[in-house]
């Protein structure tokens, strides 16, 4: 088990990332602030060490994940929330970004990762794969979709890299 | 498209408060789980220990308190330590003798009656025993003493009696007094008796002299200064609280022997001065001479033996 501060130092570096994967899948505030206690709980709970830097967090990245689909399975037992409040958010953006986001949350739920894994954290599609435990041609699959709604979404005007 | 969204997620930060609130909440929970699990396994490991520990230690100390001694004297001397459940705990040799015996056989945590039974046949084999040889044996007990003083007096006198019917056997009980001074002088509590006899009539011998002398080498030793010297034995001065009496008594006239053991019960009412008149002759009739055998040798001995539980 962790301490304090390396808790405080963990929340502090991995937050960003935690949240944006929150942001992809879940819209609720509060259902965020579920997953990040259960992320950093077992964060700090976690007694095997990491090998390195790059594995805590790909660790960080699969716990959230996962915690996030719980949490949606849950989520729609428990109640039904209507469409409106999907749009609702917390964050002050400029019409350009919110655009580019809804974008990305109009994805199909399982390309919403990928992207965001591929595009933010910059992760290669062999990465992915292992973060995600999926085969690598899954990924390529649905990287290559994805980028095409989007694409077709946001006016087809950015190039490829 | 890169940098469009990764700019847009860029925008996308946890909030100060989640974060703040995140950590607060993760730490109790986990203290929490910690506090639950920590105490519960600490008390619990706390008992099995305490209990482990009492339950061993206990157990340990009940097996190895000794609380009866056999020893015997044929010429090797070995005392055999027993603790509260019949179980041997230590075997002690007295002598040179002694010593050989035990470096054969391995006696500790057999059952007394087993090891009494190993101890006899290794010195048969080893062909200490003779036909008319001379096995002596006392006991003492710190416990229970009546049932168990003839518990061991019977196996002590059965497995001789296999081994070696034409031995000659003698057992007595002894008390802690004696035991303690025999024990001092490094001697089995046996020849230690027959020694300070000897140290009467002769009073120049040493201890040291006879420790490696076999118990009959002792009474010839004595029976011959007594039928040469004076009869010093008439004082009948006591020894660690008449212990000595009788065997004295035997010395000076006839050899007490007999092939049953001598210590039978019932025979409270002699007294050292009887002995003195009477002669036993051999072995016969008088052991069992339990209602009206005052002379007879058999209540020689029990009164000895009955004197000393009495003083246990």
């Amino acid at each position: 088990m962790k301490n304090e501060q390396e808790a405080g130092l963990a929340i502090e570096k991995y937050a960003d990332t935690v949240r944006r994967i929150c942001f992809v899948h879940l819209k609720d505030y509060h259902d965020a602030e579920d997953v990040f206690q259960e992320v950093f709980l077992k964060y700090i709970l976690r007694d095997v060490p990491f090998d390195n830097e790059t594995h805590e967090k790909a660790w960080i990245i699969r716990v959230t994940v996962n915690a996030c689909k719980d949490n949606l399975k849950s989520f729609f037992k428990r109640k039904i929330t209507s469409i409106d409040e999907l749009t609702t958010e917390p964050f002050y953006m400029d019409d350009y970004t919110q655009d580019t986001l809804e974008a990305v949350l109009k994805l199909p739920q399982k390309y919403r990762d990928v992207i965001y894994l591929f595009y933010f954290e910059g992760y290669t599609a062999v990465e992915i794969a292992s973060i995600l435990n999926k085969k690598e041609n899954t990924i390529y699959t649905w990287l290559s979709r994805a980028k095409e709604q989007l694409k077709s979404a946001l006016g087809g005007e950015l190039d490829e890299r | 498209m890169k940098d469009r969204i990764y700019n847009a997620f860029e925008n996308i930060k946890a909030e100060e408060q989640l974060k703040e609130d995140t950590l607060k909440s993760i730490l109790e929970k986990a203290d929490k789980r910690s506090y639950t699990f920590g105490r519960k396994s600490i008390f619990a490991v706390c008992a099995s220990l305490f209990l482990l520990l009492f339950v061993s230690g206990f157990s340990y100390n009940l097996y190895f308190t000794d609380s009866a001694y056999i020893d015997i004297d044929v010429n090797p001397s070995i005392e055999l330590t027993i603790n509260r459940f019949n179980y041997v705990i230590d075997a002690h040799a007295y002598n040179e003798d002694g010593n050989k015996i035990l470096k054969a056989i391995d006696l500790k945590y057999k059952s007394y009656d087993k090891a009494v039974a190993v101890l006899i046949g290794k010195m048969e084999e080893e062909g200490y025993l003779q036909d008319d040889g001379l096995v002596s044996a006392t006991l003492r007990t710190d416990w229970a003493a009546e049932g168990r003083l003839r518990n061991l007096e019977q196996t002590v006198a059965d497995t001789i009696q296999k081994i070696r019917s034409n031995c000659r056997q003698e057992i007595y009980t002894v008390d802690s007094v004696t035991k303690e001074s025999a024990h001092e002088e490094d001697v089995s509590p046996a020849k230690y008796l027959a020694i300070l006899k000897l140290q009467e009539v002769a009073p120049s011998t040493t201890m040291e002299e006879c420790k490696n002398h076999s118990i009959s080498e002792i009474r010839e030793e004595i029976h011959s200064h007594v039928s040469s010297g004076s009869d010093h034995n008439k004082s009948h001065s006591s020894h660690e609280g008449n212990n000595s009496q009788s065997e004295e008594d035997n010395d000076s006239g006839v050899k007490n022997e007999s092939n049953e053991h001598q210590n039978e019960e019932g025979m409270n009412e002699s007294n050292g001065h009887q002995n003195e008149e009477v002669k036993n002759e051999g072995n016969g009739h008088q052991n069992e001479a339990a209602g009206n055998g005052e002379y007879s040798q058999g209540a020689n001995h029990s009164s000895h033996s009955k004197g000393q539980r009495e003083h246990e």
